[in-house]
This record gives structure tokens, C-alpha cells and sequence, in this order.
């Protein structure tokens, strides 16, 4: 067999860590793997994972140790075998996992703003110790490139500069606030900023249609301003139907 | 408890030539209740603020270990993955991930660990400005002030777990002699390797300290005496 690929990462520390392996390309006759962990003299059990096959995962004997690991994998089959190895320190193969739920919504009467909120990922076993920051990306769909905001604590953070009217999308990534790697990003979220609703104006007669068909007659949109608006040009409407009248009726005087 | 517990890290953390007398920590046990009800009263309130800022001192303490160990490592020109394993005298910075010992145990023997580190970077410093790095004088200074955190770093801790230094008696000026000068190198490296990794597990600690729910009394004090 060809020498394997293996890779080791901690997403749970301090808890352990895993490893995992394949080979680059498929034999098509059995193979078996053997994987030993070595940490300075003492070796380590890797115990194997019902699934996936191809892994297993180690629990930390000791915490902030600089003596490194050694990972040694051996691929056998019947026409031979081939073996990797992987030597790290405790801290470079922390990785979190991405944030979870992430969500992001509209600020109500905010055209430039969303509000992001995520979990931390359920993996990682210890945040009140091993508390995590974040890494948000953020952009609109049809811009290709990505705001990046670092965030040290806190689970949310508000988009203040926000395209109005524009789709977003947006991503976040943890790490641990000193050791390790950034985890990959989170599944996107998509939101787009409040907008303002679009005013109509009406005539006098379509005000006394509604006024007598039922109760619900001019219900004013949920914000106010709009209320304020629709309640203005209503008005101004009127008046210049009066104004329109009363130049006709001048008119006719005249002509007479 | 903790007398014992003293006398049975202290050889594991410290060579036999540094000598500390210490007055044992009569707050461990009460700093876990005042750091989980931080903001009751003014003394919690200045613990929690004092908690804040000893974490952030062990996190830069940490990052800037980092960075001298990168500089470090080219200008004696070694191989990070050097075998340290014959370096002797270095406080180890490898615990238990759920050991005997309280977060505030814990605390107490980085505290003792940077005492250590202070006498050790001190004979470092001295090192490469005698033999080693002689005209580097950034270089020094960039162990200097690794050196001056450590310090601050330790007086904190003495202040959050409210140690009485009755005496500090370190071994007196750098020894210089004894180590070769490829040995030399290989301590230093060692040192920044064990700091960096003694920042991380403080702050830990400190979370820990932060989010721990009272239960015990106080710790009863005691006194060490140094052999």
C-alpha cells in the first residue's frame, strides 16, 4: 500500500484528542492499520471508534506538557505494508469545532444593522476555562468580498454597516483565546436589513369604501412613521380634491 | 492538607538551591467564594478586578514567550524539536487534567514555578550577555521584559491568594559556571518552553478560580520552613 494519510487534531480539549487516517488511493484487497502513541516513554491507548472506522481517540494523560506525541500508523496487507508518523506538541493540534445556530436577524427600524448571535460548539467540553473567541465573516451576496470582524468574548455581535436592502451572508469561526488553530467556518447564516415598507397613497373615495366594509379601515402599518405618513398624504389628497373642485367650479362660472 | 501538599510538590517544581520561605496562603480556599461572588463588596470587587488582570498578564506573558522562543531558537541556532528531556532543574508545567489539586492549589504552585522562572531567566539573561548573544542587546531586552512580567506576574498572584513573603532567599547571583555553553542553550530553551506552557495552565487556573462555586472554609495557614 501507498503510505497513508493521517491527521490528529484535538476538537474537545482538554479533554483528548483524535486521529484519523485513509490511503491516497484504494488498494482493492483488505487492509489492516495499526496505530501506536507515544508520549516521551509512555504509550498511550488509542481506542477505536465504532464509526467511523478509520479513527480513534486518545484522552490527555497529563495537560500543558512540552514532552511531544508521536503518532505512528502501519498499513498492512498482502503485499506489504507502509507506515507515517506524526510528531506534535499538546497545543497545535487544538482545533474547535465551528460555532453552532448560528443566527442572524434584522434590527427593527435599523437599515444598516443585523444582529448576529451563535453557541458556542457543543464539543468543546470547558469554555468557562478554556473560554473561546470568534472570527465573523460577513458579506453581501452580490459582493465578493468578506468584512472580517475578531470578537474576544460574547456569543453575538451587531453588523452596523450593513448595505440596505442587501441579502447578507455570514459565517463565524472560534478559537481558543490563546492555543491552537481556528476552527473551519460555520454553516452560513442569511439575513437581510430592515427596510422601510413601501408607502401607497389612496383616494378619498377608497377611504369611505374601506370606512364602511368593516372595522380593520385604515389600520396603520406597524411603525409609526409610516402612520404618521400615510395619515399626511391621506390628508393632502383631500385637499386637493377640494382645490381641483373648486377650479372647476370657477371655470364654469367664468364660462357662463 | 496543604502543608502536606506543599512538601510533596516542592521538590518536583524546585532545585534545592532556591530556598523559599513562605508563609502558606491563608486565602486558597476563600478565593474560590470571592472570585464566584465578585461584585458583593469592595474587597471582592478589587479581587475580581486583580483576577482580570493577572489573566490578562498570564496571556501576554504567554504571547510574548512565543514570540522569544521563535528568536530564540535561530539565534542559537537549534531545532525546535531538540530533545530537552536531559535539562534539569526547569519547573514542569505537566498536570493531572483532574488531579487532587484545587484551581487554587494550583495557583499556589505557579506561583512558586514563577519564582523560579524569575532566578532562571535571570541566569539566562546573564548567560547570553557573557557568552551567548554578548552583542544582542535587543535580544537581551526582549528576556528582560519577559523577566519584569514574570515578577509582576508573581507579585499578583501573591496579592489574589494573599501570601505573606516572609522571606525570599534566592540563590544569590547568577552561577555562571558548571553548564557548557551548548547546555547553556538548551535551559533557555527549555525555560521559555515550560513559561509558555506555566502561562497557559495559569490562566486556566484562574477560569477556574472565577467559576467555582463555594463550599470549603478557608485554608488554614501554616508555616514552611526551607531546608
Amino acid at each position: 500500500p501507498k503510505e497513508p494519510v493521517l491527521m490528529c487534531r484535538s476538537n474537545n480539549y482538554p479533554k483528548g484528542f483524535y486521529c484519523s487516517w485513509h490511503l491516497p488511493s484504494p488498494t482493492y484487497i483488505p487492509n489492516t492499520f495499526n496505530i501506536t502513541v507515544m508520549h516521551g516513554p509512555r504509550e498511550l491507548v488509542c481506542e477505536k471508534d465504532a464509526f467511523p472506522k478509520n479513527r480513534c481517540h486518545i484522552r490527555y494523560h497529563q495537560l500543558f506538557s512540552t514532552v511531544k506525541y508521536k503518532v505512528t500508523l502501519t498499513v498492512t496487507n498482502a503485499l506489504g505494508h507502509t507506515h507515517t508518523a506524526l510528531i506534535f506538541r499538546e497545543f497545535t493540534i487544538i482545533k474547535p469545532d465551528p460555532p453552532e445556530n448560528v443566527v442572524a436577524k434584522p434590527v427593527a427600524n435599523n437599515p444598516r444593522r443585523l444582529e448576529v448571535r451563535w453557541q458556542n460548539p457543543s464539543s468543546w467540553p470547558d469554555p468557562e476555562s478554556f473560554p473561546l473567541k470568534f472570527f465573523l465573516r460577513y458579506r453581501p451576496l452580490i459582493l465578493d468580498q468578506w468584512q472580517h470582524v475578531e470578537l474576544s468574548d460574547g456569543t453575538s455581535h451587531t453588523i452596523t454597516d450593513a448595505y440596505a436592502g442587501k441579502e447578507y451572508i455570514i459565517q463565524v469561526a472560534a478559537k481558543d483565546n490563546d492555543i491552537g488553530t481556528w476552527s473551519d467556518w460555520s454553516v452560513a447564516a442569511h439575513a437581510t436589513p430592515w427596510m422601510e415598507e413601501p408607502k401607497h397613497l389612496t383616494t378619498e373615495a377608497q377611504a369611505a369604501e374601506t370606512t364602511t366594509s368593516g372595522t380593520s379601515s385604515f389600520l396603520p402599518p406597524p411603525t409609526t412613521k409610516n402612520c404618521d405618513l400615510e395619515a399626511v398624504v391621506g390628508s393632502g389628497a383631500t385637499a386637493l380634491t377640494w382645490a381641483a373642485g373648486l377650479g372647476l367650479a370657477a371655470a364654469g362660472i367664468l364660462f357662463i | 492538607m496543604l502543608c502536606r501538599l506543599w512538601l510533596l510538590i516542592r521538590p518536583l517544581l524546585l532545585d534545592k538551591k532556591y530556598q523559599v520561605e513562605l508563609s502558606c496562603c491563608q486565602h486558597l480556599g476563600r478565593l474560590a467564594g470571592v472570585m464566584a461572588s465578585a461584585e458583593q463588596n469592595p474587597v471582592t470587587l478589587h479581587h475580581h478586578k486583580l483576577y482580570n488582570r493577572t489573566i490578562l498578564l498570564a496571556r501576554k506573558i504567554h504571547g510574548d514567550v512565543a514570540s522569544l522562543l521563535e528568536s530564540y531558537v535561530e539565534k542559537q541556532g537549534l531545532d525546535r524539536s531538540i530533545c530537552l528531556d536531559s535539562v534539569d532543574g526547569v519547573p514542569s508545567a505537566a498536570a493531572q487534567p483532574e488531579g487532587e489539586m484545587t484551581a487554587a492549589e494550583r495557583l499556589g504552585a505557579g506561583l512558586q514555578a514563577y519564582r523560579a522562572f524569575q532566578a532562571l531567566l535571570g541566569e539566562v539573561l546573564e548567560e547570553q550577555r557573557t557568552h551567548l548573544t554578548p552583542l544582542d542587546t535587543d535580544f537581551h531586552a526582549s528576556i528582560r521584559s519577559v523577566l519584569l512580567q514574570v515578577q509582576a506576574l508573581a507579585r499578583q498572584l501573591e496579592e489574589l491568594l494573599g501570601c505573606d513573603r516572609l522571606a525570599w532567599e534566592a540563590a544569590g547571583p547568577p552561577a555562571l559556571g558548571g553548564l557548557s555553553l551548548f547546555q547553556m542553550k538548551l535551559r533557555g530553551l527549555k525555560v521559555l518552553q515550560e513559561l509558555a506552557h506555566w502561562a497557559v495552565r495559569t490562566v486556566r487556573d484562574l477560569h477556574q478560580v472565577a467559576t467555582h462555586s463555594p463550599g470549603s472554609g478557608p485554608a488554614r495557614g501554616c508555616q514552611v520552613q526551607a531546608e
